[in-house]
């Protein structure tokens, strides 16, 4: 299994690429508006995007999962909550993408938006175990997701203390987390 | 918790309209529309609202009036201008350089924005036919200093909350540069009033000193060198330690 993370400095935006050597198609989660960057790490790496994912309807920056499906025809994955009027195939809680040994697990985390999810990444190849979890929005570093955008905030923060919060820390310990954002975002 | 979470971003709900499909979105690289001087300057009159790029130095020398300046080499460009031009409005780019117009849209085009640019045109280019420029006064930290110990020099600290706990001139109030354009009706100073901005290092406050500008305060200094000076020259800092 390939893993890359591609980070804009700029905004501290935090995207990821998993692919599978087993049959060279990779999947692209939350990618950013300037699409280049994927294209040529795919390229480099002699994989085909095959599946584009947006964890939630992000409010801070344009998603860029549209653009990829246009220039790679890929597949379009949107949670099952979210409100849409692209096509797409929609996830629910549990679903899981298999692609080669590359398994995304979804898990639906509300709290920062209704409809966020986030994918739970295992090698196959390795075992069954997870490898690391795309936290997205959700969880980030020594920190949790702003409540209060989408919703009432005491409410948002409800979900995410009792629903959310919860089922990431029931993981294993080993599980690596990945967030949407890092350091100098906004 | 909740109370000290920071306002929502203004231009939230049209991102947010993009990626759910209510609003176009870039699909290729942005263009710019080729605008003549003569057609840029009827917008301008229209009331279109001029965004300059440029260093913040550059924009203190000579700038067109009613110009905000938001630098696009910070990192924060496009969040600035996210933060400065809420509505749906379209805006004009001043830059340095042509080059410097498509890399300025393709920042924009990572908040949705690059559809609102409605035009470019290179300062140098602007002067040249004629076009008026104007000056922001600029005023360093020692001069500052000795104003403030002659009269009543309103001091505007526009750093975020950390940088301003972190330490600050004693009589300057605080208001982040981003909220300015939200928040202005709760400035707690006239626009006839003579007012010294400051920020870190002088960028943040140009911005906000063209805004004020803008919304009718004649009379504002951009301090240079911003608190980073005051402090390296040894000038009274209020500190935490000091906070009672």
């Amino acid at each position: 299994m390939w893993f890359q993370q591609l980070i804009r400095e700029q905004t501290g935006c935090a995207t990821y690429m998993v692919g599978s050597s087993d049959c060279g198609e990779c999947a692209v989660f939350d990618p950013l508006w300037d699409i280049e960057p994927y294209l040529a790490a795919a390229r480099s790496k002699g994989m085909n995007i095959t599946r584009v994912i947006d964890s939630h309807s992000h409010a801070d920056h344009v998603s860029g999962a549209r653009r990829l499906v246009e220039a790679t025809g890929a597949e379009l994955f949107l949670p099952e909550r979210i409100e849409t009027t692209y096509k797409a195939t929609l996830l629910a809680d549990g679903v899981s993408i298999r692609f080669g040994e590359v398994e995304l697990e979804v898990l639906h985390v509300p709290g920062h938006r209704p409809e966020q999810i986030n994918l739970l990444v295992r090698d196959h190849s390795r075992g069954a175990e997870p490898w690391c979890i795309l936290t997205a929005d959700c969880l980030m570093v020594g920190d949790l997701a702003r409540p209060d955008l989408a919703q009432d905030g005491s409410a948002g923060a409800a979900t995410l203390f009792r629903e959310s919060l919860p089922r990431l820390l029931a993981l294993p310990d080993f599980t690596e987390v990945y967030p949407g954002h890092v350091a100098g975002s906004t | 918790m909740l109370q000290d979470q920071p306002p929502r971003p203004a231009n939230m709900a049209n991102i947010v309209a993009i990626n759910q499909g209510h609003k176009p979105c870039a699909t290729g690289q942005p263009v710019i529309p080729p605008v003549g001087l003569d057609e840029m300057q009827r917008m301008i009159l229209d009331g279109i609202l001029v965004l300059d790029t440029r260093h913040h130095d550059a924009f203190g020398r000579s700038h067109i009036p009613g110009a905000y300046n938001v630098e696009a080499c910070s990192g924060s460009f496009e969040q600035n201008v996210g933060w400065l031009v809420p509505s749906d409005d379209p805006f004009l780019l001043v830059v340095d350089r042509l080059e410097s117009a498509a890399s300025a849209v393709h920042k924009l085009a990572f908040v949705g924005l690059d559809q609102r640019v409605g035009g470019a045109v290179v300062m140098d280019d602007w002067l040249a036919a004629g076009l008026p420029g104007i000056d922001l006064p600029q005023i360093d930290v020692q001069d500052l200093h000795k104003e403030m110990l002659q009269r009543a020099v309103g001091v505007l600290d526009v750093r975020d909350n950390a940088e301003w706990d972190s330490g600050h001139i004693e009589s300057a109030v605080n208001m982040n540069f981003k909220y300015i354009p939200a928040d202005l009706e709760r400035l707690e100073f006239a626009p006839e009033q003579e007012l010294a901005v400051i920020c870190a290092g002088g960028m943040r406050s140009s911005t906000a000193c063209s805004v004020l500008r803008r919304h009718g305060y004649s009379r504002v200094y951009n301090v240079t060198g911003g608190m980073n000076a005051w402090d390296g020259a040894g000038l009274p800092v209020r500190r935490p330690e000091t906070v009672q």
